[in-house]
């Protein structure tokens, strides 16, 4: 008798499971009317500048679309989390926004040590994520979940070299370089070798230093000895106005090239006074258009960034600001593309239909493909231009010569 | 009626457990551990399993630093040493886990025995700034020995198995989480029931005179040492583990200073104090999350604009507890108890 009534209370239980799972039926986080979707920022710690900007570019763009009607009649409910620049914390977050808040998908997975912890697991659940914060995706072998844009700070170091052989037919210049000493300078040191391979140019010093460090007097002494014409510069928002003014102290001013994980107008702003020279010569390169460019994409931008948020000047925006509004039209246009009857299998499949999108004019053309991820999109040339402050681009849209 | 808990031997005197309502509390607490991974989500016992390697590793950063005065701003490398031992033994030897976690903690261990040698000569601020640049020899050997640790790209462990059964669900990797934190706190607390234990609190209160009392200074620092590196090579083979992938920035400076803000905050010199503190540290940023969530509605921005404000209270609540709490949250707790036990009798 006993044994029975076991059988039939496990019988129950296992209906009831059955029915709770059945009457889950639409997809996770989405109703008739909204889009819970997730993401991790960056938006305290050591580069919360760039973060924060980031957050609000993508948290800008979704009231945009919301007020614009929203998608296929759904609006976006966005919920984003700080992680403090800790992978740990990242992680944390991520699993509160999949378990407690139940999100459909994630809008971006903040910086690289974050989307290494957090990209395995959202592949593990089935979570289609889209990052863009760094130009690259840092997992060796990211799951089909996972999708990123921008310009690899690698192709951006070909691309400068490119320029330099091309445009300004230099005649064998000797090149050096000066890295952080983690992920981040890796791959800008791996695009520089690449590039001086191909062009046959020699490396002439090689430079690192520890992140966080704040003087460079020996490394750029260094770097004077071996008296290079061009300099990789793989440093971060703080460190480059520190190496030109270093630079300037001991009377030295080769080309430094820089990349798009600090070229913004606060480099212009900390080094003009002290390292005109140095400045006037350094060329940068980035994927994003500038706010003070021309283009329908912008003025759409900027209007947006003036009624949702008037207290940010649109005349000092930054690239986050952009990066995250392109971050934003990208996510939107895969659930657009999903369709009404949006599903996590309809977003991916909706991404992978972007071939060749156009983003306005804010950046290059930005293409995924069933099998191809990473949309990695052209960039150009920028020069400094010291009375008004900004990064102008002295080149077209161009992808690098060679991957 | 006896109110109060009064000895009358010394075997009294440094029993475990006191009394029969200490005896009681453990059993419910056990009993709540257990129970609480199948009532809890993900997110929870992903929150309680952090919570679980900080205790371990504050725990052995109290032995140290608490019981026996050596201030280290190392732990993290001690901590990195484990975890990527642990990775690297299972990833490239195929050694279970049962066997690397272990192993990475002598390995934590004999790396603190040669940080402690230094030690010997040294005292206060100078030991601080021997293990401080130790944390950076640490952080230098991971991100230059690629051939070993991969570089800065990391390094993958895999889970836990026993038999077929895989540890992968952040529900079974909290009893294994939470059968090392009971064995290291037994430890912990048997230690200094034990001479050693007691030989290193003299070392602390004044090390002219414990010598004179016959403690081996040499001897003691460096078992001081290697407990602590042990506890923190476990509670790094833990992590190594348990998350998907380990790079050097999951052990950067930071940490050794949350762990030292664990103790301070929890309690200097108390077993129970680093329990407290971990559990405190580890969740103070979640709880603000928590809180700001609340209001996530009626004021969405709050996330970006008072993501600042965490930074702000762990600043805060540090130099709070430094004034006004010297003896941490164990402290606390432990004026609460007196007070509410002599109500309304002042003394």
């Amino acid at each position: 008798m006993v044994k029975k009534v076991s059988e039939v209370l496990i019988l129950v239980g296992i209906v009831s499971i059955l029915g709770l799972l059945g009457a889950e039926g639409a997809e996770v986080g989405v109703t008739d009317s909204t889009i819970k979707v997730g993401g991790v920022m960056l938006i305290t710690g050591p580069i919360a500048r760039y973060g924060t900007a980031a957050a609000d570019g993508i948290a800008i763009y979704c009231k945009y679309i919301n007020e614009m009607g929203g998608i296929n009649g759904r609006k976006i409910d966005l919920i984003m989390e700080d992680d403090g620049y800790d992978p740990v914390r990242a992680l944390a977050a991520a699993k509160k926004l999949i378990d407690r808040d139940r999100v459909f998908a994630f809008i971006t997975t903040s910086g690289t040590p974050q989307t290494h912890q957090i990209v395995p697991l959202l592949g593990k659940e089935n979570i289609p994520s889209l990052s863009g914060i760094i130009p690259q995706m840092p997992v060796a072998d990211p799951p089909r979940t996972a999708f990123t844009f921008g310009m690899r700070y690698g192709h951006q170091m070909i691309l400068a070299t490119d320029y330099i052989m091309k445009d300004l037919k230099a005649k064998s210049p000797k090149m050096a370089i000066l890295y952080q000493d983690d992920e981040y300078g890796k791959e800008v040191k791996w695009g520089a070798l690449l590039a001086c391979k191909h062009y046959g140019l020699q490396m002439v010093a090689e430079e690192t230093y520890k992140r966080g460090a704040v003087d460079f007097s020996s490394q750029v002494l260094n770097l004077k000895r071996a008296n290079p014409d061009y300099v990789y510069l793989a440093t971060v928002i703080r460190e480059t106005p520190i190496v030109l003014k270093e630079a300037t102290k001991l009377g030295w001013a080769p080309v430094f090239i820089g990349n798009s994980s600090y070229c913004d107008e606060s480099t212009i702003e900390l080094s003009s006074r002290d390292a005109p020279e140095v400045l006037k010569k350094m060329i940068q390169v980035h994927y994003l258009s500038r706010f003070f460019e021309e283009n329908p994409e912008m003025s759409q931008l900027k209007a947006g960034f003036k009624k949702i948020r008037p207290d940010i000047d649109t005349n000092k925006l930054l690239h986050y600001h952009i990066l995250g509004w392109v971050n934003g039209l990208i996510f939107c246009e895969g659930v657009k593309r999903a369709g009404k009857d949006l599903t996590r299998e309809g977003l991916i499949k909706g991404w992978e239909s972007m071939s060749n999108f156009n983003t306005g004019g804010l950046a290059g053309i930005i293409s995924f493909g069933p099998n191809k991820h990473f949309a990695d999109t052209s960039g150009r040339i920028f020069k400094a231009d010291l009375d008004k402050n900004i990064w102008v681009p002295i080149t077209d849209w161009r992808k690098p010569s060679f991957e | 009626m006896i109110n109060g808990n009064f000895k009358t031997n010394y075997e009294d005197e440094i029993k475990i457990f006191q009394t029969t309502f200490v005896k009681f509390w453990l059993v419910i607490l056990f009993v709540g551990l257990i129970i609480f991974p199948l009532v809890a989500d993900r997110y929870f016992i992903y929150l309680c399993n952090l919570c679980g390697i900080a205790i371990i590793g504050a725990l052995g950063l109290n032995i140290l630093t608490g019981y026996t005065g050596q201030i280290s701003l190392g732990h993290a490398g001690f901590l990195a040493i484990g975890g990527y031992t642990s990775a690297i033994l299972s990833t490239k030897l195929g050694i279970p886990f049962w066997l690397a976690m272990p192993l990475s903690g002598i390995m934590a261990a004999m790396a603190g025995m040669i940080v402690a040698i230094p030690s010997l000569r040294l005292k206060g601020l100078y030991i601080a700034i021997t293990t401080f640049a130790f944390g950076f020899i640490v952080d230098h050997l991971i991100i230059h020995w690629e051939s070993m640790t991969n570089g800065p790209s990391g390094i993958t462990a895999p889970r836990p198995s026993l038999g077929v059964f895989v540890f992968d669900s952040d529900k079974s990797y909290y009893f294994i989480i939470i059968v090392m934190v009971i064995l290291a706190t037994g430890f912990a607390r048997n230690l200094f029931r034990s001479r050693v234990g007691r030989a290193l609190i003299a070392i602390r209160d004044r090390d002219i005179a414990a010598e004179i009392i016959g403690i081996n200074l040499t001897k003691y620092k460096i078992q001081a040492f290697s407990i602590s590196s042990f506890y923190a090579g476990i509670a790094g083979s833990l992590m190594a583990h348990y998350f998907d992938v380990i790079t050097f920035e999951n052990f950067t400076l930071m940490l050794s200073i949350q762990y030292l803000a664990m103790i301070i905050v929890g309690g200097v010199g108390s077993i129970l104090g680093s329990i407290y503190g971990a559990i405190f540290i580890t969740l103070l940023p979640e709880l603000i999350r928590l809180l700001t969530d609340l209001f996530r509605q009626e004021y969405p921005s709050l996330t970006t604009r008072f993501a600042d404000l965490k930074s702000v209270t762990f600043g805060l609540i540090i130099i709070i507890f430094l004034i006004f709490g010297p003896k941490g949250l164990y402290g606390v707790w432990r004026d609460i108890k007196v007070y509410w036990k002599n109500w309304p009798f002042t003394y």
